[in-house]
This record gives C-alpha cells, structure tokens and sequence, in this order.
C-alpha cells in the first residue's frame, strides 16, 4: 500500500520526490513484485483465487481515494510495536520465502508492509483505511487446509438440499455423500465444481459494494456486510440446482461445457441481486423508521 | 519529511523510509540469495508408464483403460505431475525365473 502513496505523490508535488521516497517505493517493489508474481501465477489462475486481480484493482482504487480524503491528522506510532512488528513479519517473510510456503510468504509480506506504513503514518491514520487494508488482504491465498475445513460441509450440506429439494419436486434423484445420481447421470460435486471456492470471490465483489454503500452507516454496514456468507452460501446453492437441471434436460456435455461457466456467471448475477435486493428493504425499512421517528 | 516534535525525541521521517526501504530490499534479497536452485524432480522428462515395470512380481499388467478412477480436480492436478492406472492380473504359476520386482 505504500506503493500507492508513492505514485500519488508523485502526481501532486511531481519535483519534491525525495531520495528517501524513491529508496522506500523500491524497496516495497523488491518485496512486493515477486512474491505478487508467484500469487498470480499459483493462485489467481484458479477458480479459488480468480478474485486476485479485480481485487487488487478495486483495493488500490479505495486505498487511493481513502487516503486522498482522509481527514486524519498524523499520530505518532508506538516504535516497539512498529519495529517489533516489522522484525517478527520480516523473519517469517524470509524463512517463508526460502522454504517456498507461498500462503505464509504473502500474509508475512503484507504483515511487514502495514508495520512499515504503521511506523510511517500512524495508528489514526491507518485505523481511517482499515476497510481497504482487510480488502486488499483478501488477494492473499488463504491456506488450504482451511479453505476445505470450512468448505467441505458447506459443500455437502449445499448437495443434500438441493437433492432435497429436487426429490420433493418429484425428479428421479438421490445422492451419497458428494454422488448425486439424476436420472441415468451420475454427478460428483467435485472441488472445482461446487463452487464454494469461489466464496472468496463473492464475498469480496459484495463487501466492495456494501462498503462503498454504507461506509458512513456502521450499523448497516455491519449487517449487510454479515449477510454476505449466507448470500455467497445461496447463490453457490442456485448454482448448483441449475447444473443439475441442465444436466437432467440437456445432458452431461451441456453441462460439463459452455452452461457450465453460465451457472458461475448466474451465481454471481445472482449473489449481487440478493445483496441489492436485501440494501434496498433495508434502507427502505431504516427510512421509514426515521420517517416515523419524525412524525 | 517534516519532523513533528509533539513529544519526545522528534521523529525522522526520511531516515525511517530509508531505513524501510533498505530492511525490505535486504530481506527480499537474502531470502532469494538462500533459496535452493536445484529444483526437486525426480522423474525429469521419464514417464512413468516406462519406469514401472509391466510385470511386477506375480502381477502382468492387463489395460490401463475400464479403471474407476476419481475425476481430476485442481487439488490433485497441483499434487501430482504424473499418474498411473493400471489394471493387473495375478499369474497363479509363475515360473521360478520370472524376476521378483
């Protein structure tokens, strides 16, 4: 994020880029470009972390405006606290990077670079931007062994309701554990397919919109913002029902090809459409409250 | 930058940017000098189908097709650079000159 600071001032006071700006902006670049490159390539190029660059698009853009109108004034940072941040992140960060641990690598790198802006700009300061701070950690590729702890039941609640579902409706289907059997088509809610991997992904396209909406509103915020899991739960759930159908009318190609990438596209449309459908009741109900209020 | 003596000892901005810039560098730096080289690759361009041995003990190999195998997914296309399938067949009597492994 200082390398944002960098190119911002360099647009106001173009001149007075100092010695010390130029060493710190490369400094952070040295940091920062390998480690972003090896993220990229392992982890954006999957349905997983395929958020990373309009994530760190959108961040930049926020941190940017965040800063440009932030009214803070400069506090003076804790310097044991600053330094000994820096200190333990930077350790992690090199024996991380010799070891290749590119989950602990990029989470240290981003732990040195806030204890660095920390020591920089101060407590107030960063507390004014902790919205894009927590945004742009969301490029970070989260461990694995988290990522399925907490996706697998999800996954597999998400396949029984659905199988649910549908056999209330009367279709021929039935599953076992992530076997769902339509029909004479035998699915497999696999890794890639459910989905779920891409709550990451939604969660960060509707906290992007819920903030730049409520950012002045903490308590709507909080909600809307809390709302986005069971959002990204539902729409993952849409999504599956919908291969399901399309495999049950149209076939296994259909739906192992083009309709495939349609249902995610769909679970998107339809993530987004539950969030403005649920901002719109709230402000509606919040303003008929003040409404009321006044009368 | 400015210093801003509000309390205490005042603080040095430019020394502080430089003193961050050189750690980030140096640390990038010496982790990379670090790093191991030689990348582990045991198979290098072998393939695995020639490697392994048609017949294995008292087991001939059959067909590498009719196999349930699970469909491959990003987990295992990330773990493993090869895999082999195959379908064996045990010789009740293998003569004594066959080779054991």
């Amino acid at each position: 994020m200082l390398l944002v600071k960098a190119p911002l001032r360099e647009k106001s006071l173009l001149g007075s880029l100092s010695i010390a700006d130029i060493v710190l902006a490369l400094g952070c670049a040295v940091m920062v470009v390998p480690t972003l490159i090896k993220v990229a390539e392992l982890s954006w190029s999957t349905e997983q972390g395929g958020h990373g660059p309009i994530v760190l698009a959108t961040g930049l853009w926020l941190l940017w405006r965040e800063l440009k109108t932030a009214t803070v004034a400069r506090t003076r940072p804790n310097r044991v606290i600053g330094y000994g941040a820096l200190a333990i992140f930077i350790a992690i960060y090199m024996l991380a990077r010799i070891t290749s641990i590119l989950e602990v690598e990029a989470l240290a790198m981003y732990g040195a670079l806030l204890s660095g802006a920390y020591l920089l700009i101060g407590g107030a300061l960063m507390r004014a931007i902790w919205f894009p701070l927590l945004y742009l950690a969301l490029i970070l590729p989260p461990p694995d062994t988290l990522v399925f702890a907490i996706t697998q039941p999800i996954k597999i609640a998400i396949s029984e309701w659905a199988v649910a579902i549908l056999h209330a409706l009367g279709y021929p289907i039935a599953s076992s554990g992530v076997m769902i059997q339509i029909a004479q088509y035998e699915l497999l809610v696999a890794a890639a397919c459910a989905g779920l991997n891409s709550i990451v992904s939604l969660a960060a396209v509707c906290l992007f919109y819920v903030y730049l909406r409520h950012r002045s509103n903490p308590v709507a915020f909080l909600i809307t913002a809390l709302a986005v899991v069971p959002i990204a739960v539902f729409s993952n759930f849409v999504r599956v029902i919908v291969l399901i159908l399309i495999t049950y009318y149209m076939g296994e190609a259909a739906a192992q090809g083009f309709l495939h990438d349609f249902a995610g596209l769909l679970m998107f449309a339809v993530a987004l459409l539950t969030i403005f459908s649920i901002d719109s009741l709230f402000s509606r109900f919040i303003s008929r409250r003040r409404t009321v209020a006044r009368l | 930058m400015i210093d801003e003596p509000e309390n205490g000892a005042p603080e040095n901005l430019d020394r502080r940017k430089i003193l961050l810039g050189l750690a980030f560098a140096s640390a990038t730096g010496l982790a990379a000098m670090r790093l191991p080289s030689e990348p582990v690759n045991y198979l290098g361009n072998r393939k695995l189908e020639n490697i392994v041995p048609k017949r294995i003990g008292e087991w001939e190999f059959v067909t590498a097709s009719g196999l349930v195998v699970p469909p491959e997914d990003q987990l295992s296309k990330m773990t493993y650079s090869q895999l082999l399938t195959r379908r064996e067949r045990w010789r009740c009597r293998a003569p004594a000159s066959w080779p054991m492994s």
